[in-house]
C-alpha cells in the first residue's frame, strides 16, 4: 500500500481549487521562474496571486527564490499531469489523414511484440494517443509516424515495467525539464554515453518543445554524443512509474516522494536559446553531475 | 493516452482568461477542466479515501471488496461503505457487481490523475 501521509494529503487541500489549477499548469508552463506580478500582468491583482502562490509553497509544491517561485518535484510527480500533462492531446484531435494507414501497421507490429500483456484494441488506442500527443505540438508532420512508433513502444515498455513487482527500478533514470528540448537531452546523451546499457535513461518535458535546440544538438555532436533520433517527449504518467530515480531540472527540488523511488533536483542553467560558449559551459555542468549519478547508482 | 478531461471540453485560452485567473500567459487548462480536477481533488483530500484508492490500486487487477478494504483499513464496514459511496458520487471510483459481489475500481479516465496522487 502506498504510504499516506500529511504532506500529501495537504497539498491535495492545497491544489483542490481551480484557480490555483490553473497557475500551476501556467507556472508548470513557464521557462522560467515566475513571480506574482509577473504572472498577474501589468494592472492586476498581484496579491491574489501572491496569496495562492504562498499557499502553493507551504505545502512544498512551490519553491521559493525572493520574489521567484518554480514548481518542486512533488508539484510536478503530483499535479503535473492534471494541469499539463493530461490536456497535451488537443481536444478536438488532430486528423491522422494519410498517416491513418501507418498507424495502423505500427499498431500491429507493437500488438505482436505486446501481445503477453495488451490486448491488439488497446494498442491501437495506445499509438493513436501517443500519435495526438506528439501531433499536438509538431511542426513538421513528415516524420510523425516514425516518432509515433517510438514513443508508443518506449510508453509500453515503461507500463510493463511500471506493473512488473519484480523490476529493479534502480536502474531506471529519468530526466525532466520543461521543454525537454536542451538539459533533459544533454544528461541523457552524457548518461547514455558514461553508462552505457547499464542504466535505462529516458527524457521528458512537461511541455515539450517541437524540437532539441539546435545549439545543443551541434554541443552533444561534437562530444560524440548525440542520438541521432531523440526528439522532445510529452511527461507521460507511465515513465514517472517506470522510473527509479527522476532527476528534475529548473523545474523541481529533492522531495522524498515514494519510498524506492527518488526525485533529485538539479539547478542547471537553461541552454536553449544561448550562444555555443553559453551551451558549452552548461553542458560540461550537467556533465558532472551525470558523472556523480552514475558513480552512485553504479555502487548501488 | 485518452485524457480524463480531453473529451469534454475546449482547452480555450478564452474560456481561462474569463476566469478568474488572468495572465498575460497562455493558459494551459480550461476553466472547465480546472473546476473538474478542483473537484475530485477535494473528494479524495481525505486520509482515509486515500487510503482506499491506495488499497484498490494495488490490489489484484486494480479492484477491490468492501470486506478486504475493512480489514485493510481496521475500519468500520458502514465507515468504508460512506467513503465508497462519497467517491462513487464524485465519479472518482465505480461499483461493478459480479455474481453476489460487488467491487471497487477507479474510474478509468481519473486513473492517471489517481496514480500521480498516490505517487
Amino acid at each position: 500500500m502506498v504510504r499516506y501521509d500529511d504532506r500529501r494529503r495537504a497539498q491535495i487541500a492545497a491544489m483542490a481549487d481551480p484557480d490555483r489549477l490553473e497557475l500551476l499548469a501556467l507556472i508548470l508552463g513557464s521557462d522560467t521562474e515566475v513571480t506574482a506580478a509577473g504572472l498577474a500582468g501589468p494592472g492586476g491583482d498581484g496579491d491574489r496571486f501572491a496569496a495562492h502562490l504562498t499557499v502553493m509553497a507551504q505545502v512544498g509544491l512551490l519553491i521559493v527564490d525572493g520574489e521567484r517561485y518554480r514548481p518542486s518535484a512533488d508539484a510536478l510527480a503530483r499535479f503535473g499531469g492534471s494541469a499539463v500533462g493530461h490536456i497535451t492531446a488537443p481536444a478536438a484531435g488532430v486528423d491522422p489523414g494519410d498517416h491513418r494507414r501507418l498507424l495502423r501497421r505500427i499498431a500491429e507490429d507493437l500488438a505482436r511484440e505486446y501481445a503477453d500483456h495488451f490486448a491488439p484494441e488497446t494498442i491501437a488506442e495506445f499509438v493513436m494517443g501517443s500519435y495526438q500527443l506528439l501531433a499536438s505540438r509538431a511542426t513538421v508532420r513528415v516524420h510523425l509516424p516514425a516518432l509515433t512508433a517510438r514513443f508508443a513502444a518506449e510508453r509500453l515498455t515503461a507500463l510493463v515495467q511500471a506493473a512488473d513487482a519484480d523490476h529493479d527500478f534502480r536502474r531506471d533514470v529519468l530526466f525532466v525539464c520543461v521543454r525537454n528540448a536542451g538539459r533533459s537531452q544533454i544528461a541523457a546523451a552524457l548518461m547514455r554515453s558514461v553508462a552505457g546499457d547499464r542504466l535505462r535513461v529516458r527524457t521528458a518535458g512537461s511541455l515539450p518543445a517541437a524540437r532539441v535546440d539546435p545549439v545543443v544538438r551541434s554541443e552533444l555532436v561534437r562530444r560524440g554524443v548525440a542520438g541521432l533520433t531523440e526528439f522532445p517527449r510529452p511527461l507521460t504518467s507511465e515513465v514517472v512509474r517506470a522510473s527509479g530515480v527522476v532527476v528534475t531540472m529548473g523545474c523541481g527540488d529533492a522531495c522524498p516522494v515514494v519510498p524506492g523511488r527518488r526525485y533529485v533536483d538539479w539547478q542547471v542553467a537553461d541552454p536553449v536559446g544561448r550562444p555555443a560558449g553559453e551551451v558549452r559551459r552548461i553542458v560540461e555542468d550537467i556533465s558532472t553531475r551525470v558523472q556523480g549519478l552514475v558513480r552512485e547508482l553504479d555502487v548501488s | 493516452m485518452a485524457s480524463a478531461t480531453g473529451s469534454e471540453s475546449t482547452p480555450s485560452v478564452d474560456s481561462a482568461v474569463a476566469g478568474t485567473v488572468h495572465s498575460p500567459v497562455r493558459a494551459a487548462l480550461s476553466r472547465a477542466q480546472a473546476e473538474d480536477t478542483a473537484t475530485v481533488l477535494r473528494v479524495v483530500s481525505d486520509p482515509t479515501r486515500l487510503q482506499i484508492l491506495s488499497l484498490i490500486h494495488t490490489s489484484a487487477n486494480q479492484r477491490a471488496r468492501v470486506t478486504e478494504l475493512t480489514v485493510a483499513l481496521g475500519l468500520r464496514q458502514p465507515t468504508v461503505s460512506h467513503h465508497l459511496k462519497v467517491m462513487t458520487e464524485a465519479g472518482v471510483v465505480a461499483r461493478e457487481p459480479i455474481g453476489r459481489e460487488v467491487w471497487y475500481h477507479i474510474v478509468p479516465t481519473r486513473l492517471d490523475a489517481i496514480a500521480d496522487l498516490l505517487r
